[in-house]
């Protein structure tokens, strides 16, 4: 495609790849991944295991493949929660102004002043973890960043003279952000969106990792590194794979994103 | 400049206030109320449970429960442990040090890298140095930090054995005398001071660049050529000046989440920090111990932000110095 | 004898979405000591352009630049980096347009004034302080002892140009290149500036390269005056000459707008009519 890095073209390809993986994932997957087998337990990578076992004899690389499909779904939907919300709230205050804009930028700061995994444990501290419970609150706690971009734009694109025109033909406010404005505020948040399933699936996979995120048996690349902590010694590809997994996940997420932004530069 | 910063401040009041209404309402979205909770985890006694329904005053509406907290922890009152009744400020206070240690450490490195790569990249964009520390930017964006860690850990210190791999201080500090316990206490933090600064450089050294590329497309670049200087001189004394200044900002701006980052890192690490209090306490549902460390977590951050507010007023001499005469 | 600066068939291209466009084509002209040379011609006529190309100024990727420029019998164009750098500020000095923008807002005046100063002189410490605070009270500027504190933002707009002009004077240069110097001033402004760089120019015997858009400006401290077109020279000569029997069809066009503009600023008796030929057009 005419425009896009190189680099940002392998990280679309990636992602394309691991969309079809956990899609595919029940026909891809060797071994059912929540199929325990103690007698298998710990074996390092071969022909029947391709990345090895864990603890309780369950395929790491099926694991992997299911935990795709997770981490995924994960990341997407918390995005979609974190724009859904920004983009009201920053089209909000952008366009209202005053004392709504004063109040609901107050509260932007505030959630931007807690660090966030702080507020995360915190939450599923009192509400108890689980995937849905993640995707909610990762999704509500990174929608600032989205607002403040949306509430930029918003601001600059007020006073441009299609949106005076419109406004002069009687167009009500409604009408003129939803047609107007925002259309053309979308492409920063398009970059922003990008980023942050990645930045949204990192999050996720700390928490797994701590224990507070997708529960097991349900595989999520997180907390197979949980698991495989304890194993370190003796079985480093339970370490390493799903490392490897987030590494390339995220990396792809910020290469296509930041060859968005490059595109539509300015 | 007295102006800019009362300003600054003013701002603060009302995040300040939000976040104690936020920590108050997370403590209420258990189902139930907070002893009902508390009631399930074994470890917390009768008086215990009976001290903190008269402290939250549970039977009061929420808006009484709430000034009555807020009054409390304006006094620095956070309650006492669940787990194991000493009052939370004191737990806290204990543990403050290691983690304000860690995180200064991680600034400073961060500042000391981030600051070279983006003002050599800036000087070439495109060249191959730019080209190469983009990509290690990119890897550093994407990597888990824990990760990260544990591999460190595995390699480092098991491995190779060059670096301990958990604890403050080594098995037999006690018979050390005192230079030597603060070197080994340096020897433990450094493998976690250097993970976290490794993922936050990333973001830093970007910045540092795209700032210095605006600098360096400014008027007052060209007068400094024009003038004869060196390329060095006009990078290291005139563009350099003008682009720390975001920089400044922004390093406030991370804040939140080096802060949040002591968690992971402190677990891993098992170091004794605020970010570890932080994590036994929500392993353990020890109520009074997370809302605190929300709070204070937030407050510490603001007041980075106002130290970053208070520098970049001092260094920018269009807000230290007056205006036209 | 050599002319102070001469320049035989400079061209400054730059490739625009694949087409090499040409900035500056062909341009030939000398300046001789202390004499004031004007560029006059629209924006983007290429006459910013040429100021800088005579120091290799322009970033040279993307612009390729062919031709050359002799200053005092060395040849700028091919000579080492080293050279250049001598050459600017100390024997080439530059005032530009915006000296808001063209000052470093973090370093004091009186720093930015001094650095000049030790770069091309033997100059340096206290000494250097002091003729700093001379030259500034050579462009004008009251209180030069305390001003040398000040940053550039605590400067009036006149005052910064002042700066400026002070900046690139004090190495004592013997060709000043003046890029639109008095373009961004207020109205009443732009008369002060515009005399002092005469009486300065005067007083050291100063020769200037001075680009400029107005006329007027030209005529008050032009020599003589060249006039560009998009990147070409169409025509050059004593300023009397050139402003009163243009000889090139485009200026014979900037002359007739410019009397159009001064058309407009007739005094206000005119509107009423009287029939009689407004006061100020000229021919």
């Amino acid at each position: 495609m005419r425009g896009f890095s190189r680099a940002s073209q392998a990280g679309a390809m990636i992602l394309l790849v691991l969309a079809v993986i956990a899609i595919a994932a029940p026909w891809i997957a060797p071994h059912d991944p929540l199929r325990t087998h103690l007698p298998d337990a710990l074996l390092g990578p071969s022909a029947a295991y391709p990345l090895g076992t864990d603890q309780l004899g369950r395929d790491v690389l099926s694991r992997l493949i299911y935990g795709a499909r997770i981490s995924l779904s994960i990341g997407f939907i918390a995005v979609g929660i974190a724009i859904a919300v920004g983009v009201a709230v920053g089209g909000l205050a952008g366009f209202a102004g005053g004392w709504a804009d004063a109040v609901l930028m107050r509260l932007v700061d505030t959630m931007l002043s807690i660090p966030t995994i702080f507020l995360l444990l915190a939450i599923i501290a009192f509400i108890g973890p689980g995937i849905y419970v993640i995707m909610a609150v990762i999704g509500l706690t990174s929608w600032m960043g989205v607002a403040r971009l949306v509430r930029a734009e918003v601001l600059s694109l007020k006073e441009r003279e299609y949106v005076l025109a419109a406004r002069a033909i009687g167009a009500s406010s409604w009408r003129v952000l939803t047609r107007h404005v925002l259309p053309n505020a979308m492409a920063p948040v398009i970059v922003s969106a990008t980023l942050g399933v990645g930045g949204a699936i990192l999050t996720e996979s700390v928490l797994s990792y701590l224990g507070l995120g997708v529960q097991p048996p349900m595989p999520s690349w997180g907390n197979i590194l949980n698991e495989g902590r304890v194993a370190l010694g003796v079985a480093w590809w339970l370490t390493v794979s799903p490392g490897v997994c987030i590494l390339i996940t995220v990396l792809a997420f910020n290469l296509l994103g930041e060859g968005i932004r490059e595109r539509f530069r300015g | 400049m007295t102006g800019y910063l009362l300003r600054r401040t003013a701002l603060l009041i009302p995040v300040a206030l939000l976040v104690t209404v936020i920590s108050f309402g997370i403590m209420h979205l258990a189902p139930g109320t907070p002893t009902d909770a508390a009631s399930f985890n074994p470890k917390v006694s009768l008086e215990a449970r009976q001290r903190m329904a008269a402290l939250y005053g549970l039977d009061k509406p929420l808006r009484v429960q709430y000034a009555a907290w807020l009054g409390r922890i304006a006094r620095f009152d956070f309650g006492r442990s669940f787990v194991d009744d000493r009052p939370v400020t004191e737990k806290i206070i204990e543990r403050l040090p290691v983690t304000l240690v860690i995180n200064i450490a991680s600034l400073l490195l961060i500042f000391l890298i981030a600051v070279p790569l983006g003002v050599r990249s800036a000087a070439q964009p495109g060249g191959a140095f730019d080209r190469w520390t983009t990509l290690l930017v990119f890897l550093g964006y994407s990597t888990p930090s824990f990760w990260l860690a544990l591999l460190c850990m595995a390699f480092f210190g098991v491995q190779l054995r060059w670096l301990p791999v958990s604890g403050l201080h080594s098995l037999d500090a006690d018979g050390f005398g005192l230079l030597h316990q603060w070197l080994d206490m340096a020897w433990h933090l450094l493998l976690p001071i250097g993970i976290a600064a490794f993922v936050s450089l990333a973001g830093l050294s970007r910045y540092m660049r795209s700032s210095m590329i605006g600098v360096l497309r400014q008027d007052y670049i060209r007068t400094a050529r024009a003038k004869g200087l060196p390329e060095h001189r006009v990078l290291y004394q005139h563009a350099l000046r003008n682009g720390l200044l975001p920089l400044i900002t922004i390093l406030g701006l991370s804040l939140p989440d080096l802060i949040g980052g002591s968690v992971i890192a402190e677990t891993i690490f098992s170091l004794p920090g605020m970010g570890r209090l932080f994590y036994d306490a929500v392993m353990a549902r020890d109520y009074p111990v997370i809302m605190a460390l929300v709070t204070i977590g937030a407050l510490l951050t603001m007041l980075g932000n106002l130290l970053a507010d208070a520098a970049y007023a001092v260094a920018d001499p269009r807000i230290r110095v007056g205006g036209r005469e | 004898m050599t002319s102070l600066l001469s320049v035989e068939h400079l061209s400054v291209s730059y490739e625009q979405q694949g087409e090499p466009v040409r900035a500056v084509d062909d341009v030939t002209f000398a300046i001789e000591a202390g004499e004031v040379l004007a560029l006059v011609g629209e924006s983007g006529s290429g006459k910013s352009s040429v100021a800088l190309a005579l120091t290799r100024l322009l970033p040279m990727p993307p612009a390729v630049m062919f031709g050359e420029v002799r200053f005092q019998g060395e040849e700028l164009l091919q000579a080492p980096e080293a050279l250049l750098r001598a050459i600017r500020g100390g024997k080439i000095s530059y005032v530009f347009q915006d000296p808001e923008t063209s000052l470093n807002p973090v370093l004091p005046v009186g720093e930015q004034l001094i650095e000049a100063i030790e770069l091309h002189t033997e100059i340096s410490g206290a000494s250097a302080r002091q003729l700093a605070a001379e030259w500034l009270t050579k462009v004008g500027i009251a209180s030069a002892g305390e001003r040398l504190r000040a940053y550039p933002h605590q400067l009036s707009g006149g005052m910064q140009q002042r700066v400026m002009l002070a900046m690139a004077l004090a190495a004592e240069p013997s060709l000043l290149i003046a890029d639109e110097p008095t373009t961004a001033l207020d109205v009443t402004v732009q008369l002060q500036i515009l005399r002092l760089l005469r009486d300065l120019q005067r007083s050291l015997r100063l020769a200037v390269l001075l680009i400029s858009h107005d006329l007027t400006v030209v005529e008050r401290i032009a020599h003589r005056v060249g006039v560009m077109s998009k990147g070409r020279l169409v025509e050059i000569g004593p300023v009397a000459q050139v402003l009163q029997q243009p000889a090139h069809p485009y200026t014979q066009q900037l002359l007739k707008y410019r009397s159009m503009m001064t058309l407009r600023r007739a005094p206000p008796g005119l509107a009423q009519g009287h029939g009689e030929q407004p006061k100020g057009v000229e021919p």
